[in-house]
């Protein structure tokens, strides 16, 4: 199915970024291991198992997170979290789709999913890579301020899924 | 990974407060596109479906092995789901022939699908009170689920072949004409014996050969009244006489065997009762025709084989449940211990036949890889010929039933070959 292939390429391409980018600063060994990781990522969606993409995604964006430390250019950084991001959608949807769809509605419902999923995640990739350029200066009190803010959108993101749930 | 959502939520805030506390922008950033992931799955988030939903099924009473088609129709009277999963939650017992009890759609308002499929099940009953309806977004991350009430309910009846009128001579029958000799002289086809010529009685039944060894007396044949008789059936569902082998349950046997039992007594016009004795004790009283029928078969299509200490033995068979002299037919694989109750029964005046399907031989008959030591086989297979003959030698007439066998076959057999002695009305010794 094309949108398998897409996969496989997105979970490549997030490789690749990744590999590169940490080649590029001189972390050989991070890269390789960049590299292994998604390789085995990518072995097992190949192979049809589904139940590691979540780990991919977590293992791609901890090492684009790592990688900020070695200063590896933001836009490979973001490239690899889309990439990731996508390809781990792109494994759920499938899994989902995966003998339950109907013939009819599989082809529409595959060219709807990837319209938006392109979509978002390009808007994505621009915008990242836009606010990449932006510089602020913010003080300690300000840092402290956003935290507690983030603390607090956390909790409240929770309670609305607990009453989600209900 | 059980919610996608809080893992994108976990990571978001993992990247945000690393990003603050390392104050790194780049780390922050690299949080933008799981964030705008997440909005548009919170913009599109699914609001709870209006939706219609009706089911058909092609027959609500099918017996064993034969295919239903149940179909599931929704339609969408709301606005567009983007992922519809619909599930019909089909018991295991139910086997897909054709079709998917499961779905996952696109559904535009206004818009319909039907799900169909034909499925086989084995005896009993399938009853789905709900389907289950999961409405998405796209990417999957919020979802609600439905469980609207579409009852269906589906009785599969034990499949059974139809078996020729049975020879029984129950003690008593009842006033009404039917196919069962009464032991009473009447109108009839059969020969019954000779009595003295009354005023009336047709020339054409006057025996001459008698009435000349006489002078000046007339005799007249008379013939058997033929009337309708009460049967009581009862179908032994003791877990430890019902034991599975390879071949399967031996009582699913037992079950047809009632159902054809039935079948056959009640076309012949006879009142026809059923007791499921086992785990529970089940009864159907005795009643004639169609309706009765479809009464046992009903019974039947439950029973199920069960353990209950206080019923291991026949000794609580509740025997006043058939009318006084009547017929009983016991359907069991026998225990040794039910020879007691069989000379109960007859004590009481009850005529009775035994239809015991064989689970030695139905066990033996799974092939060299059954396991079943070939003296012991021997040892067992003469214990129970001992226990066949003894019942038999209390007047009750027993079918010793080979199950690869036809049932009607064995029947006719065993019950036209015994001695006039050894059926319904022998001796008790």
């Amino acid at each position: 199915m094309k949108s398998e292939r897409w996969l496989l390429v997105l979970i490549g391409l997030a490789g690749l970024a990744l590999g590169i980018g940490y080649g590029v600063v001189g972390q050989a060994r991070w890269g390789l291991g960049s590299l292994g990781v998604l390789l085995l990522w990518l072995a097992a969606e190949a192979r049809g198992n589904r139940q590691f993409g979540w780990a991919g995604l977590v293992a791609t964006v901890g090492l684009a997170a790592i990688g900020t430390y070695f200063d590896i250019p933001t836009a490979a950084l973001i490239l690899a979290v889309v990439a990731s991001l996508s390809a781990w959608d792109l494994s759920r949807f499938h899994q989902r789709m995966k003998g339950v769809a109907a013939p009819n509605a599989r082809l529409r419902m595959e060219k709807q999913h990837i319209i938006r999923l392109a979509t978002v995640n390009g808007i994505g990739l621009v915008l990242a890579i836009l606010s990449a350029s932006i510089r602020l200066q913010i003080t300690f009190v300000g840092i402290f301020l956003m935290a507690l803010l983030l603390i607090l959108v956390i909790f409240q993101a929770l309670m609305m899924l607990a009453k989600w749930e209900e | 990974m059980k919610s996608p959502l809080i893992l994108l939520l976990v990571l978001v805030s993992g990247l945000a407060l690393l990003g603050l506390a390392a104050a790194k922008g780049a780390i922050l950033i690299l949080a933008v596109p799981l964030v705008i992931y997440v909005g548009v799955a919170v913009f599109y988030h699914p609001n709870k479906p209006v939706l219609t939903l009706t089911r058909q099924v092609s027959d609500e009473r099918v017996a064993q092995g034969l295919p239903v088609t149940i179909s599931l129709t929704l339609v969408n009277d709301g606005t567009l789901l983007e992922e519809v999963l619909v599930d019909d939650p089909i018991p295991d017992t139910l086997k897909i022939l054709d079709g998917t009890a499961r779905t996952l759609t696109t559904l535009s308002a206004s818009e319909m699908i039907t799900l169909e499929y034909t499925a086989q099940t084995t005896r009993g009953a399938v009853n789905i009170e709900a389907a289950q309806v999961t409405v998405r977004e796209t990417f999957g991350l919020f979802q609600i689920e439905a469980f609207p009430a579409i009852p269906l309910h589906v009785s599969v009846y034990p499949r059974f072949s139809k078996m020729r009128a049975l020879p029984i001579r129950p003690t008593q029958t009842r006033g009404f004409s039917g196919p069962i000799p009464s032991r009473q002289s009447g109108t009839g086809l059969d020969f019954f014996t000779v009595r003295e010529y009354h005023p009336g009685d047709a020339q054409r039944y006057i025996n001459w050969k008698v009435s000349a060894r006489r002078t000046n007396e007339l005799f007249t044949n008379t013939f058997e009244q033929e009337r309708v008789a009460d049967v009581g059936i009862i179908l032994d569902s003791r877990y430890l006489s019902n034991q599975v082998t390879q071949n399967g349950p031996i009582f699913e046997h037992s079950v047809r065997a009632t159902a054809a039992l039935a079948d056959t007594l009640l076309r012949a016009g006879n009142r026809v009762g059923l007791l499921v004795y086992g785990g529970t004790i089940q009864r159907v009283f005795p009643g004639y025709g169609k309706v009765q029928q479809e009464r046992i078969l009903q019974t039947l299509a439950r029973a199920t084989p069960g353990l209950n200490y206080a019923l291991e033995d026949l000794g609580f068979l509740p025997t006043r449940f058939f009318p006084s002299k009547s017929q009983v037919i016991l359907v069991s694989p026998l225990m040794t211990d039910d020879l007691r109750v069989l000379i109960r029964l007859r004590a009481d005046g009850y005529s009775v036949i035994v239809i015991s399907p064989d689970a030695l031989d139905f066990e033996a008959s799974g092939g060299k890889g059954n396991g079943i030591d070939p003296y012991a086989y021997r040892l067992a297979h003469a214990e129970r010929a001992f226990l066949l003959h003894k019942i038999r030698r209390v007047g009750v007439q027993a079918v010793d039933w080979k199950v690869n066998e036809p049932l009607d076959q064995a029947v006719m057999v065993a019950l036209t070959r015994q001695p006039a002695r050894q059926r319904g009305g022998g001796l008790i010794r």
